[in-house]
């Protein structure tokens, strides 16, 4: 489950250093000039090799050149959050001895159709430059990447110690490219497909993997919306000793799982159990699921019910007291049925579900759920005008249960102010905190005012919020708390909010923190835009769209700022001179503006 | 020139048209490798057109499945998208339309085939465009809340959840009228698993046989034609999307036979 995990640490810092250090590190203190150089360097070398974090490697690599070089000698995790920062030769020149690549490509809005499907995000010229130059990699995790079957069959062929790869929120890419990478890495470890597009090729990609014993570990393919052969699944299962993470696809059925629960139970420790749903009706007496799961002793994590026959649900009760993590979302369960479930479930953490559950459930979870820390309750039905079945009632009782409860996702159609108040006393652990109202600009349903205070307290009361999303009705007030109180925000999503650009300018000057600003439809322009030009080299990203921004300004911004690159997406190609920006796509960038840019994208 | 044939050199990629399509038939010459070949089939383009298709093989197996809109009561005929193309569609709908590229130093733009009037296309589509446009700036300048209309814009990626969570809410029971049969009947389109299952169904259930179906012309000879509407409300041909898709969207069926579905078989 990594529906918009974020990272804590800051992004890579790449920017201070120049790519080459001469030999002589004159910078270091003297009495290190009378030992040869490469002595000192490979003391550094052996001490630098044990930092691990992101965040103590960048500093280190900031002390001296003679640092700097060393550090991009041995790191060997590399994260990226911005694909376009830099380019992939850029990467090759500075850390030699890469064995693991994180990569992330399109911002989180073009996963809501606010962004043409073709923008880029290409994963090729990564994999070309890195099939010469790390031909050790192993490891390669993708987030909102573009990546082709091609791109696959030249990552399967290039690393012959490849274990990991994990495609997650990715596209362009379907069954025979999965195919390749199955039969042709024969260390791999690690497949996950999460969340991804995955195109149906009518590959049996499950008989792929070599015949003989599989290093597997974890197979997660919730997200492929293709039959498998089962059959094959059964026997890669069978010689898959060290399988421990295993997500089905809904094409799997509950006897099919069950079946699977027959060989290798003991060991899996997280169960994706497909569509749970009975795929052959005719059978008179079904098997006994709850046996089956009975034997799950070591799962702690259990997803999928993609179909869910809610008549069979009671056979996850085995596990369901040393269940860490649970995900319902893909299954509209009452709260009649759930309740029973969730009273077992006292270890859990992390839990999403649809609001399907109603507030009554939301309640049972509260009593039940001490530990929780993180919560996604997903609409049902994702529509402005419905009646919401959960509501300020159910995150009331949240609050006051879960009292460790740290991340928070909350799809709602009414809020009031004194629920997030009272979260915000309640729950002081809070690091993330989304709030989506589903119906834009509504007030506090009960009060009839606008939405500040709740937001207001949230960043005042919960002093280690890094993440926020807002809805609802929200003037400049809201705006102003978070500039004033939310100093360790580094990542803000505003939709159909504020009255004017001070709103803006308040977070721009207020946020020292501020990565990544995502903006759609407020009506934010010029003014709040040169506001934030101190800001801008020192975020990841700033998007907006359907604002109050003009051609001129942007362009403005684009001369003052060389290393910014300005994407303006879907004004009007025939029209340069045409004022309005729809979208606004802004980043630093090492390396100057991509060349990959389609047609419907200017860069300023 | 009334529109009604036309004739274009051969050196551009070419369709000819052969009969009188109604108003607002909205034609390209786009997609030179796959329709010119057969001089009279009219090819209905979509509305905006992304450049990459050209250069991209593997997208167009993407976007191959399309989808007629026949809405009835204004009798026009627009190609919906599926959901790849409906991404680029549903961000495009403030663009103004086509943005043509320079494709073997051919603008293809001054092929493209129109109907109607030169200019009055191009009306339309401004004010299609302003009129969702200021849609949007009236949203931002009042900073009210939207009255509800009957035919509320739908607003692209509100609220933001990720289309694959959106399948959820399936609808399994569906009513089915069919044009000249005296009460409706309703049916569970989850016992069925693919088209010819639910066709045979329906066959049997209103006693009539359906004609041959092709992606392209529909359902030829027997004037009886399948049609479903869909979670927008709009009238579509059954048979375009993948199943799982269709039995996701249908909200009722409707058997389209006599006079109107004569008029669209000879359209078509």
């Amino acid at each position: 489950m990594s529906e918009d995990d974020e990272d804590q640490s800051p992004a890579t810092d790449l920017r201070s250093q120049p790519p080459c250090s001469p030999n002589k590190s004159r910078n270091c203190i003297s009495s290190s000039q009378t030992f040869p150089d490469h002595v000192l360097e490979n003391v550094l070398e052996n001490v630098l090799q044990f930092l691990d974090s992101r965040c103590d490697r960048n500093a280190a690599s900031l002390v001296c050149k003679l640092w700097w070089k060393v550090e991009g000698l041995t790191r060997s995790e590399v994260f990226i959050g911005n694909c376009y920062a830099l380019s992939p030769a850029r990467l090759t020149q500075r850390f030699k001895r890469v064995r693991s690549l994180l990569l992330k490509g399109k911002p989180r809005f073009a996963d809501f159709n606010l962004m043409p499907a073709d923008w880029g995000a290409n994963f090729a010229p990564w994999v070309s430059t890195m099939a010469k130059a790390y031909p050790w990699l192993e490891k390669v995790d993708l987030k909102r990447m573009f990546v082709t079957d091609d791109d696959l069959a030249l990552l399967a062929e290039s690393f012959p110690g490849f274990k990991e790869l994990i495609l997650v929120c990715c596209e362009g890419f379907g069954t025979s490219g999965i195919a390749v990478v199955a039969n042709k890495c024969r260390k791999l470890k690690v497949l996950d497909l999460i969340e991804s597009d995955v195109t149906d090729d009518e590959v049996d990609w499950v008989s792929c993997f070599p015949e003989d014993v599989t290093c597997l570990e974890s197979l997660a393919f919730d997200c492929v919306e293709a039959p498998i052969n089962f059959k094959a699944l059964e026997g890669l299962v069978g010689r898959s000793p060290l399988l421990r993470k295993l997500r089905l696809n809904r094409f799997v059925s509950l006897e099919e799982v069950h079946r699977l629960l027959l060989l290798g139970a003991p060991q899996l420790t997280s169960l994706g159990t497909g569509s749970f749903s009975r795929g052959d009706q005719s059978q008179q007496e079904p098997p006994d699921y709850a046996a089956a799961f009975r034997a799950c002793k070591s799962v702690v994590c259990l997803s999928g019910f993609r179909e869910l026959m809610p008549e069979y649900l009671p056979a996850i009760l085995p596990v369901c007291a040393n269940l860490t993590s649970l995900n319902f979302s893909y299954a509209n369960i009452s709260p009649d049925m759930f309740k029973p479930i969730i009273h077992n479930c006292h270890k859990l953490q992390i839990f999403w579900a649809l609001d399907s559950i109603c507030d009554e459930g939301l309640q049972a979870v509260a009593a039940t759920c001490k530990e929780l820390r993180e919560l996604r309750i997903f609409p049902f039905d994702p529509r402005e005008d419905t009646e919401g079945p959960v509501s300020e009632l159910g995150l009331q009782a949240i609050s006051e249960g879960c009292r460790k409860l740290e991340s928070l996702l909350y799809f709602c159609q009414h809020m009031t102010n004194a629920a997030l108040i009272a979260m915000s006393h309640n729950c002081p652990e809070l690091t993330v905190f989304r709030l989506c109202i589903m119906g834009r600009l509504r007030p506090d349903h009960v009060t009839g005012k606008a939405m500040d205070e709740g937001f207001g307290a949230i960043v005042k009361n919960c002093k280690k919020l890094t993440r926020l999303a807002v809805s609802g009705l929200l003037t400049d007030q809201a705006f102003r708390y978070m500039g004033e109180y939310g100093k360790l925000i580094r990542t803000l999503s505003v939709a159909f909010a504020g009255d004017s650009d001070m709103a803006l300018r308040h977070v721009l000057e207020g946020c020292p923190r501020l990565q990544k600003l995502e903006i759609r439809d407020s009506p934010f322009g010029d003014v709040a835009l040169r506001s934030g030009m101190h800001r801008y080299y020192n975020m990841r990203f700033v998007w907006m769209s359907a604002c109050r921004l003009t051609m001129g300004c942007c362009k403005d911004v684009a001369r003052a700022m060389p290393n910014l690159v300005v994407e303006v997406i879907g004004s009007d190609d025939d029209d340069v001179n045409r004022d309005y920006v729809e979208t606004l796509y802004m980043y630093r960038s090492l390396d100057g503006p991509r060349k990959d840019a389609p047609q419907f994208v200017t860069i300023l | 020139m009334d529109g009604q044939s036309v004739y274009v050199p051969p050196l551009f990629p070419c369709l000819i048209l052969a009969s009188h399509p109604p108003d607002n038939f909205y034609l390209s010459s786009f997609y030179p490798n796959f329709y010119a070949s057969s001089p009279t089939f009219i090819y209905l383009s979509p509305l905006f057109s992304s450049s990459t298709k050209l250069t991209n093989e593997k997208n167009h197996n993407k976007n191959k499945r399309r989808i007629l809109r026949w809405k009835p009561h204004k009798n026009i005929l627009v190609k919906k998208k599926t959901t790849q193309e409906h991404r680029e569609n549903d961000f495009l709908i403030l663009k103004k339309t086509m943005t043509y590229e320079k494709v073997n130093e051919l603008n293809l733009k001054d092929t493209e085939l129109r109907l109607g009037l030169p200019g009055t296309e191009q009306a339309k589509e401004e004010q299609e465009v302003s009129c969702v446009r200021s849609n949007k700036r009236q949203l931002q300048s009042d900073n009210e809340e939207e009255s509800t209309s009957p035919t509320k814009t739908q607003i692209v990626g509100w609220p933001p959840v990720r289309s694959y969570r959106k399948n959820n809410n399936s609808v399994s029971y569906v009513k089915v009228s069919m044009d000249g049969a005296p009460y409706l009947r309703k049916i569970d389109l989850k016992t069925y698993k693919n088209y010819p299952e639910l066709l045979k169904a329906l066959e049997n259930m209103f006693k009539f046989t359906i004609g041959e179906y092709s992606e392209r012309e529909g359902y030829k000879g027997s004037g009886v034609i399948p049609t479903y509407e869909d979670k927008d409300g709009d009238w579509m041909l059954v048979g375009d999307v993948p199943w799982d898709m269709f039995s996701s969207s249908c909200k009722r069926l409707r058997i389209m036979k006599g006079s109107d579905a004569l008029a669209l078989d000879s359209a078509l």
